[in-house]
């Protein structure tokens, strides 16, 4: 009986000894450590009694970060903007009207945006700096509108002009071969490669013409709406682009028989 | 050792160019005869009759013909061949740029537009690819 008693003591002093022991072991660890990383011990007992914000910032802070990251994304888009304004007055094969619309767009998108930075720079709620970082995607469509867009509409008017050179060059083998004809020579090949090369090139100027007015009017609201359509009109040029090469193909074999006649 | 110590210690192990005949000497009659076959009233009169004549079959004479403009073919100069045969040899350039020469450099001006629009192609496709996703907004 008395060994039991005494058994149980020794026990339960080792137990309550070593709890000891590790608290204030842990605790000489860890709070030096924490206290390197920032870590408010009150201040996360005060939060976590509270209820209140369980990620661990306060508003204050949520607010800079989310101004500091809708900043950098409209900087970015900014930094597109001014590539594609280099761009377009580079471009040798874009028409004046359509250089001048572009020109216009990419500038009225800059000063809105430089709008919204300094809107979202006065906000004084998360709430309203969420709402205006949203504006940046759904409004403006930088990258997924404008940048394509003006790809798009630089690659119409350059297989425009290629189909204009085409025109050109069938009106002088036109009248290669009209004369060859004068002179007794058979050329009646010649006039159906001439008809399938015309044919060709004309298709292509539709489709192109169509794209290019398309393409330039096209708004963010209305690509909402139907994200898939700047894809069709890749397709389409794609075709437009086909029927010039086989227009050239044409105007290759016409010229190396007028040669041989 | 008793019972209790021996429990005890068991416990403790443990990312770009030309007049009367009156009385005259033999002589003077020879002269004058003389004077007479070679004066200017015998032989201007003459002189002004073959003039006329000829003034007049040159007049009606016919013109001579040119064999160089009308008959290449029969008689012809070495000057004449030469040039010809450089006249067909070489081909006159026609001025609205239907040679072969222009015709060329067409198809050369339409090769180097195609090639432009490949690469606006290939940037065309670029920028569609160019997903643009949401903003993400950072929540803590």
């Amino acid at each position: 009986m008395t060994f039991r008693i005494t058994n149980n003591k020794l026990l339960t002093g080792r137990l309550v000894t070593f709890t000891i022991v590790a608290a204030v072991g842990g605790s000489l660890l860890t709070v030096p450590t924490a206290q390197a990383r920032d870590f408010d011990w009150l201040d996360s007992i005060r939060r976590a009694w509270s209820g209140k914000d369980r990620g661990g910032s306060s508003d204050k802070e949520k607010l800079q970060r989310i101004v500091t990251k809708g900043s950098e994304e409209i900087n970015r888009r900014l930094g597109a903007l001014a590539r594609l304004n280099t761009l377009v007055a580079a471009s040798t094969t874009l028409s004046p009207e359509n250089k001048a619309a572009l020109t216009s767009e990419i500038a009225a998108s800059t000063t809105e945006l430089n709008e919204l930075k300094a809107d979202l720079s006065a906000s004084s709620s998360v709430k309203d700096a969420r709402r205006i970082v949203q504006k940046i995607y759904s409004q403006y469509r930088i990258y997924a509108l404008v940048r394509p867009k003006i790809h798009l509409v630089k690659l119409a008017d350059g297989v425009l002009v290629t189909s204009s050179k085409l025109t050109a060059l069938a009106q002088k083998l036109q009248s290669r071969i009209t004369t060859a004809q004068e002179e007794g020579k058979d050329v009646s090949a010649l006039m159906a490669k001439l008809d399938d090369m015309t044919t060709h090139t004309a298709e292509a100027q539709k489709i192109a013409s169509q794209i290019e007015l398309s393409a330039i009017s096209i708004q963010p609201t209305y690509y909402s709406k139907n994200q898939k359509l700047l894809l069709g009109y890749n397709m389409q040029l794609k075709s437009a682009r086909e029927h010039n090469r086989a227009a050239y193909a044409d105007a290759r074999q016409i010229v190396n028989q007028l040669k041989a006649l | 050792m008793d019972k209790f110590d021996k429990r005890m210690k068991a416990a403790r192990e443990d990312y770009a160019p030309s007049s009367g005949f009156v009385d005259r000497t033999m002589d003077e009659v020879r002269k004058h005869k003389i004077h007479r076959r070679f004066s200017l009233k015998v032989w201007g009169p003459t002189a002004a009759g073959v003039f006329a004549v000829l003034v007049i079959a040159i007049v009606l004479a016919p013109k001579p013909v040119h064999n160089n403009v009308v008959d290449n073919t029969k008689s012809q100069s070495g000057t004449h061949k030469a040039e010809k045969e450089k006249t067909t040899k070489s081909p006159t350039p026609i001025s609205d740029g239907t040679d072969d020469a222009s015709l060329e450099r067409d198809l050369g001006s339409i090769a180097g537009s195609m090639s432009r629009s490949d690469s606006e192609q290939s940037e065309a496709e670029s920028a569609l690819k160019d997903n643009e996703q949401q903003i993400s907004i950072p929540t803590s």
